[in-house]
C-alpha cells in the first residue's frame, strides 16, 4: 500500500513542517503571509497611505462635510500699502501650518481667507469691511458647518490636542458670561428693554481691555448670524461714526450689541484667555491684570499677538510661541531624534 | 422528559434572593480576609458616594444658576393683566396736559445745562392702598399715567391673534377726538377678538434723545410696536394704525382684508421699486408665507408709515430694534418712512421679509377734494366709502385732523 504512494512520507512531513505556523517565527510567518497576498497588501498599504496623508475625513466613504470650520484670515493688506518682509511671510506660514495641522487633527475644516487691500475697501466708510464679507462668503462655502471659528492671522494655537468640542461647546455654559457686568471695559448698559436672556447664544466674542475683539470668536451657521451680517454694515451708523470708530467693525458690533435687544440677546462672551490671550505686548497698559495674558502654567489655548504690527516685533513673538508650543506638545518620540 | 424546565416560575425570584443572602452571609462569615475585603470595597464606595454629593458645592456654579433679568420692558417691575384691550383713561387728557412731561417725568440738567427728561426704570406701580390714600387728584393721575406703561397681557394659552396698536397725543389733540380714536379701535377689536394697545406717545418721550413731540412723533413708532410685542408676547400680528386714522368697515376682520394668504398674493406689489426712483426693487419671487412686514406703498411710490403691520418673529423685531436704535434715528431722515425705505434699500434680508401691499388695503388716504362716493374717476388709492380704513395722512398739514376724525366717525358702518 505505501509503496503505491505518489509521495513519500518524508516529503509530506517535510512539507508540514514548512506550513506548520506555530512552530515558525512571527516575523517568518508575516514575511510569507505578505509574499502570499502581495497585490492585497499593496491595495491596504495604498489605502492606509491616503488616509494618513490626506486625513481620513477628505476620503469619499468617510467623508463629511465639517461641522466646526476655522477661517483664517491671511495676508492682511497683501503688501499693497507697504512692502511685505522676509518675516512676515514665515511668520504667516507659520499660523497657516499650525492652524492646518489643528483642523487636520480633529477634522475640522479650515478656509484661507485673502484680505488683502482692496480697492472695493479703499473709502474711508467702507475700511475693515471685508471681515463681514469674508464670513458671509464662507458661509455661503460651508452651508452644512454649524459654527465658524474666526482667527486673525497672528494666532496660534498653543495646545493643538484639545479639541474645541473639550475645550469650549461642552462648558460653555460655565465658561462664558451673558451680561458684562463683572468685566465691562466700555461701560455698557448692563440692562436694557425686551432682551430675552432664554435664546441660546450664537456669537460668542472676547473682551480684551479697550472693548471687544474680534481677533478670535465663534459664530453659528443660523439665520439670525445672516441677518446680523447683514445690519452690521451700515451706511447711515457708519456715516455718522467713521471718525470716532478707529476699530471699524468692532465698535460698529459695541454700538449694535449697546442699543438693539436682538443682537444683545443672542451674543455672549468669553474670557479672553479661553480662546484669544494676549502676550504681554499688547494691552500694556494693564500688564498687572491676569485676565488678558497668556499664562504658561494654566496652558492657554490661544494665544492672539494682536497690534503685534504696531511697533512690536511680531516675527520674535511668533517664533518665541511658536517654540513654546513645540516645548508643550513634544511627543515621546521625538527624544529619540 | 427532559425539556421540563427545572426551576418552578413562582419560586425562580425566591431563590434568587435565597442564594444572594446565602452569599453575603459566606462573604461575612466565611473568613477574615473577605470580611476586611468587603470593608475596604464599602469604605471606597460610601467615600466616593460622598464626593460625588458634594461636588455641586465645589464646583462652579453653572450657567444657568446665575441670575439672569427677566426679559422686561421700559419698566422693570410690571403689572399683569388678563384684559386684551390695553388703553389709557383717555378722559384723563387735559389734566395730563396741564401736568405736562416737567411734572411727570423727572427733568435731569447735565453739566453743560442741556435739560433732558429721564424715564426712572425702577418705578414701582402704585399699589391699591397707594392708590387709595392719594386724595389729590392730579397725583392719581399721575400714576394711572406712569403704571400704564406697565401693563402686560398674561393670560394662559389663550391670547389674541391680532393687536391693533396707536399712540396717542393728549398735549396736541383733544379730548373728544381721542375718544373716538380709540372708541374705534376698541369696537373693532372687541367685535373681532383682537387686542388693543393703545399708549401716550408723551410716555416714550423720556426713552430718546430729541424730545420735541411733534418732530418726534413718528419716530416713536417702532418704539411703541415693540413696546406692543412685549405686552401681547404670544399674539401673531401688529397692526399699527396712526391715530390720524379710522377703521371704516367693523365687520371685516384683517384677515379676510390683508392677512389671508392669497388676498395678501393679490395685495402684493412685486417687482416695483421700493421708493420711487429706487434702483432696488421688491423681489419678484417674493414668500408670503414668510413675510413678517407688510407696508402699503403710497402712490407716489412713498412707504406708508400711518397704517402697516409687523409679524412677530426674528426679522421684524431686529427691524423694529434697527429702526429704535438711536444711532439710526439720529440720521437726519427727512421722514420716518425714509428710514424704513433705507433699511429696505441696503438690508437685503429686511426686503426679503418685507410685502409692500396696494394701500387701498389697510391705509385709504382721505383727500378732501376728492368724492368720496363717486366710484367714477377715483383711483385705487384716495378713499371712497366702503373702504377698510380712511386715513387722514396730510390733516395735519390742513389742521383739520379733529375735523376729519368727528366727519367720519358717525360713518363708520357698524
Amino acid at each position: 500500500m505505501s509503496s503505491s504512494m505518489p509521495y513519500s512520507p518524508l516529503y509530506e512531513e517535510d512539507k508540514k513542517r514548512q506550513f506548520n505556523y506555530r512552530r515558525r517565527s512571527l516575523l517568518d510567518r508575516l514575511g510569507n503571509a505578505i509574499a502570499q497576498h502581495r497585490k492585497i497588501v499593496l491595495v491596504i498599504f495604498c489605502s492606509l497611505f491616503v488616509m494618513f496623508w490626506f486625513g481620513s475625513s477628505k476620503l469619499p466613504p468617510f467623508s463629511k462635510d465639517p461641522k466646526i470650520v476655522l477661517i483664517l484670515a491671511v495676508n492682511d493688506g497683501g503688501g499693497v500699502h507697504k512692502w511685505k518682509g522676509e518675516q512676515e511671510w514665515a511668520s504667516e506660514r507659520i499660523s497657516i501650518q499650525n492652524k492646518r495641522a489643528y483642523a487636520k487633527r480633529h477634522g475640522y475644516g479650515l478656509t484661507l481667507k485673502d484680505m488683502r487691500t482692496a480697492k472695493r475697501y479703499s473709502h474711508e466708510y467702507r475700511e475693515g469691511w471685508q471681515k463681514v464679507e469674508v464670513l458671509r462668503q464662507t458661509m455661503r462655502e460651508f452651508p452644512n458647518a454649524e459654527w465658524f471659528w474666526w482667527l486673525d492671522p497672528e494666532t496660534l494655537i498653543m495646545e493643538p490636542q484639545m479639541s474645541l468640542e473639550k475645550h469650549l461647546f461642552s462648558r460653555l455654559d460655565t465658561l462664558s458670561y451673558r451680561i458684562p457686568d463683572e468685566f465691562n471695559p466700555l461701560q455698557l448698559p448692563l440692562d436694557i428693554p425686551y432682551v430675552d436672556y432664554s435664546q441660546e447664544p450664537e456669537l460668542f466674542i472676547t473682551q480684551d481691555c479697550g472693548g471687544f475683539n474680534l481677533g478670535s470668536f465663534l459664530i453659528k451657521n443660523s439665520e439670525w448670524t445672516k441677518l446680523l451680517l447683514d445690519v452690521w454694515w451700515d451706511p447711515v451708523c457708519y456715516e455718522q461714526k467713521h471718525m470716532m470708530w478707529e476699530h471699524r467693525e468692532q465698535d460698529a458690533l459695541e454700538a449694535l450689541y449697546a442699543q438693539e435687544p436682538w443682537i444683545r440677546e443672542k451674543t455672549a462672551f468669553l474670557p479672553l484667555r479661553s480662546i484669544n490671550a494676549f502676550p504681554p505686548g499688547a494691552c500694556s497698559e494693564f500688564s498687572d491684570d491676569a485676565r488678558f495674558f497668556y499664562n504658561e502654567e494654566d496652558r492657554d489655548f490661544v494665544v492672539n499677538m494682536a497690534g503685534c504690527s504696531f511697533g512690536r516685533d511680531c516675527w520674535a513673538e511668533m517664533q518665541h510661541y511658536g517654540s513654546l508650543m513645540e516645548t508643550h506638545n513634544q511627543r515621546w518620540w521625538r527624544r529619540f531624534y | 422528559m427532559a425539556l421540563r424546565p427545572k426551576r418552578k416560575t413562582g419560586g425562580g425570584s425566591q431563590s434568587f434572593v435565597e442564594r444572594g443572602t446565602k452569599g453575603v452571609k459566606t462573604l461575612l462569615v466565611d473568613s477574615k480576609r473577605k470580611r476586611t475585603q468587603a470593608f475596604t470595597f464599602g469604605c471606597i464606595a460610601a467615600v466616593l458616594t460622598v464626593v460625588w454629593m458634594l461636588q455641586g458645592y465645589f464646583t462652579q456654579k453653572t450657567y444657568q444658576d446665575r441670575f439672569f433679568p427677566a426679559i422686561h420692558g421700559h419698566y422693570v417691575t410690571e403689572i399683569s393683566t388678563t384684559q386684551p384691550l390695553i388703553f389709557p383713561a383717555i378722559e384723563n387728557a387735559p389734566m395730563l396736559k396741564e401736568l405736562n412731561l416737567r411734572n411727570l417725568h423727572t427733568l435731569r440738567i447735565d453739566v453743560e445745562g442741556n435739560k433732558k427728561f429721564v424715564l426712572k426704570e425702577s418705578d414701582k406701580p402704585a399699589t391699591e392702598k397707594e392708590l387709595k390714600e392719594m386724595t389729590d387728584k392730579y397725583e392719581i393721575v399721575k400714576h394711572n399715567y406712569l403704571d400704564h406703561g406697565k401693563l402686560v397681557y398674561r393670560k394662559g394659552s389663550d391670547s389674541p391673534e391680532v393687536v391693533v396698536v396707536t399712540l396717542v397725543d393728549f398735549d396736541n389733540y383733544e379730548v373728544e377726538t381721542l375718544l373716538h380714536v380709540v372708541q374705534n379701535r376698541v369696537d373693532y377689536a372687541q367685535r373681532h377678538r383682537y387686542g388693543v394697545y393703545t399708549r401716550w406717545a408723551q410716555e416714550f418721550i423720556p426713552t430718546i434723545n430729541n424730545q420735541d413731540l411733534k418732530e418726534s412723533y413718528e419716530f416713536l413708532k417702532p418704539l411703541m410696536i415693540r413696546a406692543a410685542m412685549h405686552a401681547f408676547p404670544r399674539a401673531k400680528y401688529f397692526w399699527f394704525l396712526d391715530q390720524d386714522a379710522l377703521i371704516m368697515r367693523m365687520d371685516r376682520s384683517l384677515q379676510t382684508q390683508l392677512l389671508d394668504q392669497k388676498i395678501l398674493d393679490l395685495a402684493l406689489l412685486k417687482n416695483v421699486p421700493v421708493v420711487k426712483d429706487s434702483n432696488i426693487k421688491t423681489y419678484n419671487h417674493f414668500v408670503t408665507e414668510r413675510a413678517e412686514v407688510i407696508i402699503p406703498q403710497t402712490n407716489e411710490g412713498r412707504l406708508d408709515s400711518s397704517s402697516f403691520i409687523f409679524k412677530s418673529g426674528i426679522y421684524s423685531k431686529a427691524l423694529l430694534d434697527y429702526l429704535g436704535d438711536p444711532l439710526v434715528r439720529g440720521y437726519s431722515w427727512s421722514s420716518f418712512s425714509d428710514s424704513i425705505a433705507h433699511a429696505l434699500q441696503w438690508h437685503p434680508s429686511f426686503l426679503a421679509k418685507t410685502a409692500l401691499v396696494v394701500p387701498k388695503t389697510i391705509a385709504s388716504v382721505y383727500d378732501p377734494t376728492k368724492s368720496t362716493t363717486e366710484k367714477a374717476g377715483i383711483d385705487d388709492f384716495h378713499y371712497i366709502k366702503g373702504d377698510f380704513v380712511a386715513s387722514f395722512e396730510g390733516c395735519k398739514a390742513r389742521d383739520s385732523c379733529a375735523q376729519d376724525v368727528e366727519l367720519f366717525y358717525p360713518l363708520v358702518q357698524k
